[in-house]
């Protein structure tokens, strides 16, 4: 009987719903190469860049705050836009713009990972095949645009530019329900 | 097909051609002089598109994403405090300014019944003159205390105070402090035992949450765990509605999560800066982002339907308190991958996982496995209990929740365990029994010589005085009989409280002692029953037989009186029925009563009171949940204290148990006292 045993060795486990590790982990990693490579090619990018991270890392580690680390992953976003403003080299910025989005789609599903299940969890399996998948598609996506980038000689003109947002600007507004 | 999935499917169309038409450019850029674009356009579409991007980025940081949110399923329920109520009373008053007048009131009610209670036990006087010592003030030295109860209020003053309730705050803060002040004076002049003194006017404050907890200001050492789940009621604490299903799968929630939104802004805003800036790179960056979007959207319902789960226990036969481990196997058979599965093993309100967690993040293939392992401390009662299933498609965009139920009964019963004697008092039926009667007749212990009556049997004759005098004498031995035992339970839900969030609450302490007593009463010949007063009637009429013993386990396990969870209903006081109606009318006129009750408000030692007064045999074992951090659990147990006194003044056997003792000890060293 429960009221005749020691309660101390049958005490509730604890929980807490911290983001996940492994997801965070990788999501900071992401949003650092993001700032390494574009501060390596525009370094008036890096203290930017540099902040933001700290934002996502702050937000992830420190705080808990899905929200510090949506808008670190912002500012890690415009640090990749001022670095194509100076430096505009397709292949870095595309690299940087993938990492960003990366360390993103990454940062939430932590906190989503840490809030339905808990710290306690076995989630590794879980949060790297979303990783993967999520990585994956990011890199098909990329080598696809750049190899459309690439077959031109003369690289983008304006009107083809100009039809790709749109066609881009259609597809997404179809696509916020 | 309504208007929203047209207009979706006519702008898919239309940026499909137009990302034909871009392509068929890029393919032959000479083309591009029939089309009526100028640099100005250009220009007006990337400020859009920028413009665009940050309204959507906007949208992410004031939007919810939106998901299940599961439970916690391995923290015990949360039940109240003893005292909780008072200190709610004086947070409102004080932190929320919200229903002053009301609360002052009823504290100052509460409160003056308490000091008279406390001052007839120790003056020994009536209520009328231990309400004149409390006005006189002469009941203790503090000043402060003896003002609380000095006289009513006149008109005029509650005018001023209402007033003055409206533009400051110092009066609730004094009206706060002289109420401590009278709580701890009542401890001193009541005598009651309290672990600590607290000293009232240091003006140390703390926040109503520590209060709740029991933590004191300086209390800082489980700061870490601040942000750890104390307590868990799987319905109120998740967004799933129920958790009680019949079916073996149940859909709860099909949606989607909105957890990508927000990318399209780094489409946006990537390519709207490159056409203002004429930096191709970053066109191409953004269709990165324009990727995920489009991934965002490409979602599959996962088919959940295709799990199998097979639920499996230790041990076949469960006793309360006991330790399972369960081990949970899910196989995905539903022929196509589930990339993104959220699994919580929704365990009973009542249960509390000791070892292990009962979750899993996993993704299956077709005919793949997992398996989830975790020890949990079972509590009585019939149980079976789904899997929540929150899976989602790769990219987590659509969310499908359900709950998946394996065939897997748990039925906890007590063991009715003969732990000691449990001392019955004299008041007994016809039936021959273990309880000495202090009537003369048959038995083992010297009753009585009486003169002899014809028929008398021979072996009881006093030869001895017939010897000497030659009178027939008969001795009479003390009739053995059985008694009428009628096992109470009050399982009001003012009685679910415990004295802190990992410990069992009061019924749970009740149901427990009660089954070991029950097997103890019956084992010394007693015809036993069980009755709660609640709502739900519960009434089992006293009997005997291995039958009826087993009847009781099934009933302590199931009974909906006395289940682990509190009932969702609100006290007596706002319904018409008394809740001891039904008790009253089958109740045995020679009936004793072992009463269980938290005596957690003046109702419960009403009916111990009553019980007697309608010539029950009254014993109340009441496990005492009360503690005594924050000042509303002081004053409950002054409360609890003067109603104990209050039964045992008027004859009532009172055991004054403390849960963290032994049930069986306490009732040894209680009938050493009433022997």
């Amino acid at each position: 009987m429960s009221f005749e045993t020691d309660t101390d060795e049958m005490g509730a486990v604890e929980v807490t719903h911290s983001p996940a590790r492994f997801s965070s982990v990788l999501a900071t990693a992401a949003a650092l190469l993001a700032v390494i490579v574009t501060g390596l090619f525009a370094p008036v990018s890096a203290p930017l860049g540099l902040f933001g991270l700290a934002g996502v890392a702050a937000g992830l580690f420190v705080f808990e705050s899905e929200r510090l680390t949506i808008a670190g992953t912002g500012i890690v976003f415009v640090a990749v836009l001022v670095c194509g403003i100076f430096a505009d080299v397709p292949e870095i910025l595309l690299f940087a713009s993938l990492a960003t989005i990366v360390s993103f789609d990454l940062g939430s599903n932590a906190f989503s990972v840490g809030r339905q299940l808990s710290d306690q969890t076995e989630t590794q399996r879980g949060e790297s095949v979303h990783a993967a998948a999520t990585i994956f598609v990011g890199v098909v996506a990329a080598g696809l645009s750049y190899g459309i980038f690439l077959v031109p000689s003369g690289g983008l003109t304006i009107p083809a530019l100009a039809l790709l947002l749109l066609s881009a600007l259609f597809l997404i507004w179809s696509i916020r329900q | 097909m309504d208007l929203e999935t047209l207009l979706n499917r006519i702008l898919i169309a239309i940026g499909a051609i137009l990302f034909v038409g871009a392509l068929a450019l890029i393919a032959a850029p000479g083309a591009a002089s029939g089309l009526p674009f100028s640099n100005g356009v250009i220009f007006v579409i990337g400020a859009l598109g920028a413009l665009t991007g940050f309204g959507v980025v906007r949208r992410r940081l004031k939007g919810e994403v939106e998901e299940t949110v599961t439970p916690n399923p391995e923290r015990p329920a949360g039940n109240p405090m003893p005292g909780e109520d008072v200190d709610r009373m004086l947070y409102e008053m004080t932190h929320l300014r919200q229903g002053v007048n009301e609360n002052r009131e009823h504290l100052e009610d509460r409160l003056e019944n308490l000091g008279v209670a406390v001052i007839r036990n120790r003056e020994d006087c009536s209520v009328a003159e231990a309400r004149a010592i409390l006005e006189q003030g002469s009941w203790t030295d503090n000043e402060q205390a003896a003002d609380f109860f000095a006289g009513e209020r006149t008109a005029a003053e509650e005018a001023g105070l209402s007033g003055s309730l409206l533009s400051g705050t110092d009066d609730v803060a004094a009206f706060e402090n002289q109420f401590r002040v009278t709580v701890e004076e009542l401890i001193e002049v009541g005598d009651v035992d309290v672990s600590h003194t607290v000293e009232v006017d240091d003006g140390s404050d703390r926040s109503f949450l520590d209060r709740l907890l029991g933590r004191s200001a300086g209390d800082d050492e489980d700061e870490d765990e601040d942000d750890a789940v104390e307590s868990n009621w799987n319905v109120s604490n998740s967004s799933i509605p129920t958790f009680d299903t019949t079916e073996p799968f149940e859909d709860v929630a099909l949606q989607h999560t909105n957890r990508w939104l927000g990318v399209t802004a780094f489409a946006l805003v990537a390519v709207g800066i490159g056409t203002l800036t004429f930096k191709p790179g970053l066109m191409l960056a953004g269709t990165v982002g324009i990727a995920y979007t489009i991934y965002a959207r490409v979602s599959a319902v996962p088919r959940t339907e295709g799990l199998v789960v097979e639920r499996e226990f230790d041990a076949d036969e469960f006793e309360p308190g006991d330790l399972v481990e369960v081990t949970l196997s899910v196989r995905n058979e539903s022929g196509s991958m589930l990339p993104v599965l959220r699994l919580v093993d929704a365990v009973p309100d009542s249960f509390v996982v000791t070892d292990g967690t009962p979750r899993l993040h996993t993704a299956l293939q077709s005919g793949a496995q997992a398996q989830i392992e975790y020890t949990v401390r079972v509590e009585r009662g019939e149980y079976e209990w789904p899997l929540l299933v929150v899976a989602r498609d790769f990219s987590g965009g659509v969310e499908r929740t359900s709950l998946v139920t394996p065939e897997a009964e748990m039925r906890v019963t007590p063991p009715l365990r003969i732990t000691n004697d449990v001392p019955v008092r004299a008041q007994t039926t016809q039936y021959a029994g273990d309880v000495d009667t202090k009537q003369g007749g048959s038995g083992l212990e010297f009753h009585s010589v009486r003169e002899y009556r014809p028929g008398d049997p021979m072996n009881r004759i006093n030869w001895k005085q017939v010897a000497n005098t030659g009178d027939l004498a008969t001795i009479d031995f003390r009739q053995e009989k059985a008694a009428t035992v009628t096992i109470l339970f009050d399982t009001r839900q003012s009685a679910y409280i415990s004295a802190g969030t990992d410990e069992p609450h009061a019924v749970d302490h009740s149901v427990h002692a009660a089954s070991d007593v029950f097997g103890a009463l019956y084992d010394q010949g007693n015809l036993v029953g069980i009755a709660a007063f609640d709502t739900v009637p519960c009434w089992y009429a006293p009997g005997a037989g291995s039958e009826h013993l087993e009847n009781a386990r099934v009933l302590f396990a199931q009974h909906p009186a006395l289940s682990p969870r509190p009932p969702e209903r609100q006290d007596h006081e706002s319904q018409y029925i008394d809740p001891m109606t039904h008790v009253r009318r089958r109740l045995p006129s020679t009936s004793q009563i072992f009463m269980f009750t938290p005596l957690a408000d003046d109702y419960a030692a009403e009916v111990a009171r009553r019980l007697d007064s309608e010539g029950h045999l009254v014993t109340v074992i009441s496990p005492d949940v009360t503690v005594d951090e924050t000042v509303g659990q002081r004053l409950t147990r002054i409360e609890r204290t003067a109603r104990v006194r209050y039964l045992r003044e008027r004859g009532i056997r009172v055991l004054n148990w403390d849960p963290d003792e032994r049930l069986s000890l306490e009732i040894q060293k209680a009938q050493a006292r009433w022997a």
